[in-house]
């Protein structure tokens, strides 16, 4: 890819951007990266209670499976969201230096992984030590968390640079981030539908595969979770619309960086 | 844009333009623009036309021009922010810019933490600014503050400490947007060093300023842009002088002060108020600056300058004494005088009467002054109308030299035997 010689010239600002970011996200609060795991620990008990305690649901250590789902969630739609206001966050560094623009939504991106990778850090042992499938498939998670990553990217890209042009879209994101979190399979499975949904599998179709991100979470809680092997169908959407997804956000980005400065 | 069939520090431009549309129902939400999509009024506005320029390596030019001429355009296409819409424009080396200084500097971090984060801006990495730090902080004189955040420093220090780390990052090309009016003195003198260290080094300086001492100091040829093009190129004492003209002559809305006022605010004697003070039994109504047959409150040092006053007196006053008195800024009084001192005798005045006073040269150098007007009784014993302030003239200076007054002359040298050879110069 052309566009990595000048990324990696600007390695130091791209450094300091992911180290501003994460700490500016918890400067000044006592827990400080303490909050990282209690948001998520938090929603995990709320939505045990909820969906385990009063809806009974069967999937077994269910506040680890909602927790495996939220990891590759926060991953994704927290990435999208800050990397969707990073550049409008960032005018006066966009209109004063010159420098690979893409650089500010991808330190947005890496500095919200750190969330993720901090989740990841707990979930990994615990599914080992709590899971009854097999460790095998578990040398994919790698595979499946990259490919994630590249969605991630791709879909900041898009955001961050449609963003400066129609400021909407981050409050878009805001508006659809819910909903968007409940049609996610992340404290359900398709296969533990009741018999109601089952009968309308066209739908339940459409909900998988009409989701971008739901394919990445199945596949990841298949692999981390369940200890098995994730479907074919998965397996190749994940890898198709990661990259779709990256040149999407390249080809975009650099069609609209150029006026950036103009705009912001 | 290629960057690299330049020698370092070599600039190039050939026909470069750049326009900008100028929307007048900006839309910046998505609804907006679907519904206006047809309706959008833009108008095109070429922000530097067919601008052409060759700046050789190690060379240090001043860009100057108005407000909105094109400048600050100019230096965003040399540091590669916009590129240009025709033309070609190529830069040899690496580039530099302190545009506005402290862009990403980031308030609740310390001066540390941002020293590190403007070094990587400026394209250093962490161990080229840790090598640096000890001097970047010496330098900005932030020794004792660089470990608070940079919200509690003064807009001075932020300066200080922006310019330190663009200070210490050698590029080929660095490119100054007016830094030069921040800090003290000695921060300055400090500045000029740096630049002049910069300069010896090889480096090519572009540099936009407004002030004459800067850019004649550090430049050794000024480009004058107005309306997008260049008007000038040459030496910055000449430039500077015809930008100085260019100033002077631009229209503005000339302030012609009227003080006419209803009777109830009347002040009588010896009370303070911004439209002066006294009996008011003769008042100063205007008070206005005419050079070549027009309002002024710019004019070129040297120029011919009227002061016209019109006087209105409630009932016939004998012989008063007029007199007018200039300021600068600070209060120092720099002339003064009246009809009575001038022998200029004035008789009963009554109803409305103009006097003026002829200034064939205008003998200040450069600077903002306040003209201050005074209607008082012969033996001075009655204050009619005292008015401080009464208009502000701005003086741009015309040839080298600082300070307000206008002190002509030429410097001779001579040996001890008399027979020495003189040099004109300055």
């Amino acid at each position: 890819m052309a566009t990595l010689s000048p990324l990696t010239q600007n390695a130091p600002l791209y450094r300091n951007l992911v180290r501003r970011e994460v700490r500016q996200r918890y400067k000044g609060s006592v827990l400080g990266l303490g909050w990282t795991l209690l948001n998520p620990l938090i929603m995990v008990g709320a939505y045990w209670i909820v969906f385990k305690f009063l809806f009974g649901s069967p999937i077994p250590n269910y506040a680890l499976f909602m927790f495996v789902g939220l990891m590759v969630w926060t991953l994704f739609y927290g990435g999208i969201t800050v990397a969707s206001s990073s550049l409008v966050a960032n005018a006066s560094l966009v209109t004063k230096v010159r420098f690979p623009r893409e650089i500010i939504p991808l330190a947005s991106v890496t500095a919200n992984s750190v969330i993720a990778g901090a989740m990841l850090v707990i979930a990994v042992p615990l599914c080992v030590i709590l899971g009854s499938g097999s460790l095998m498939p578990l040398v994919l998670l790698p595979v499946f968390l990259a490919l994630a990553a590249l969605l991630t990217i791709g879909a900041g890209l898009v955001l961050s640079a449609l963003n400066v042009y129609f400021r909407d879209v981050e409050h878009v994101l805001a508006a659809i981030g819910i909903p968007w979190f409940f049609l996610t399979p992340i404290f359900y499975t398709y296969s533990t539908l009741p018999e109601s949904a089952k009968s309308h599998q066209l739908l339940v179709d459409l909900l998988h595969y009409g989701n971008p991100i739901a394919p990445f979470v199945i596949a990841v809680q298949d692999v981390l979770f369940f200890g098995t092997w994730p479907t074919l169908a998965d397996s190749l959407y994940c890898v198709v619309a990661a990259v779709a997804m990256l040149a999407i956000g390249v080809w975009t980005f650099r069609r609209l960086e150029n006026e950036m400065a103009v705009e912001l | 844009m290629n960057r690299d069939s330049l020698a370092p520090g070599e600039i190039r431009l050939q026909d470069v333009s750049r326009r900008f549309k100028i929307v007048h129902q900006r839309s910046s939400t998505l609804k907006e623009t679907l519904i206006r999509r047809q309706r959008t009024e833009t108008t095109e506005m070429w922000a530097l036309r067919d601008v052409s320029l060759d700046i050789r390596a190690g060379e240090a030019v001043a860009i100057v021009g108005r407000n909105g001429s094109g400048k600050s355009t100019l230096l965003k296409l040399l540091s590669g922010i916009f590129e240009p819409h025709q033309g070609t424009l190529e830069v040899g080396g690496t580039v530099s810019s302190m545009l506005e200084l402290g862009a990403g500097f980031h308030p609740d971090f310390t001066g540390r933490e941002n020293v590190f984060m403007n070094g990587a801006i400026h394209g250093l990495s962490e161990r080229e600014v840790r090598s640096r730090l000890t001097e970047i902080i010496n330098f900005a004189g932030l020794e004792d503050f660089i470990d608070m955040p940079v919200r509690t420093y003064s807009s001075g220090m932020q300066m200080r400490l922006a310019f330190a780390v663009a200070a210490h990052v050698s590029p080929d090309v660095l490119l100054l947007d007016e830094v030069l009016a921040v800090g003290d003195e000695a921060f300055q003198r400090k500045c000029m060093g740096r630049i002049f260290e910069f300069r010896r080094g090889g480096g090519t300086l572009v540099f936009v300023s407004h002030d004459p001492n800067a850019v004649e100091h550090v430049c050794s040829r000024a480009i004058l842009i107005e309306e997008g093009r260049i008007l000038m190129d040459g030496k910055p004492p000449a430039v500077m002088e015809r930008y100085h003209r260019l100033l002077a002559e631009a229209p503005d809305e000339v302030e012609i002060l009227d003080y006419t006022e209803s009777d109830d605010d009347v002040l009588q004697g010896g009370e303070q108020s911004p439209r002066g003070w006294g009996t008011m039994e003769a008042h100063v109504d205007e008070v206005r600056l005419v050079s070549a047959g027009s309002p002024v409150s710019r004019v070129v040092s040297g120029d011919a300058v009227q002061i016209q006053l019109t006087l209105s007196a409630r009932h016939p006053i004998p012989t008063p004494n007029i007199g007018f008195s200039m300021t600068s800024g600070d209060g120092t009084l720099l002339y003064g005088t009246n009809t009575r001192m001038a022998e200029f005798a004035v008789d009963t005045i009554s109803g409305t009467t103009q006097i003026a006073f002829d200034i064939p040269a205008l003998a200040l150098h450069e600077g903002e002054f306040d003209i201050n007007v005074a209607v008082v009784s012969q033996d001075e014993s009655t204050v009619y109308h005292w008015l401080d302030g009464a208009t502000q003239l701005t003086v741009f200076a015309q040839g080298p030299g600082v300070g307000p007054a206008a002190i002509h002359g030429t410097w001779s040298l001579s040996s001890a035997d008399t027979t020495a050879a003189t040099s004109p110069g300055r």
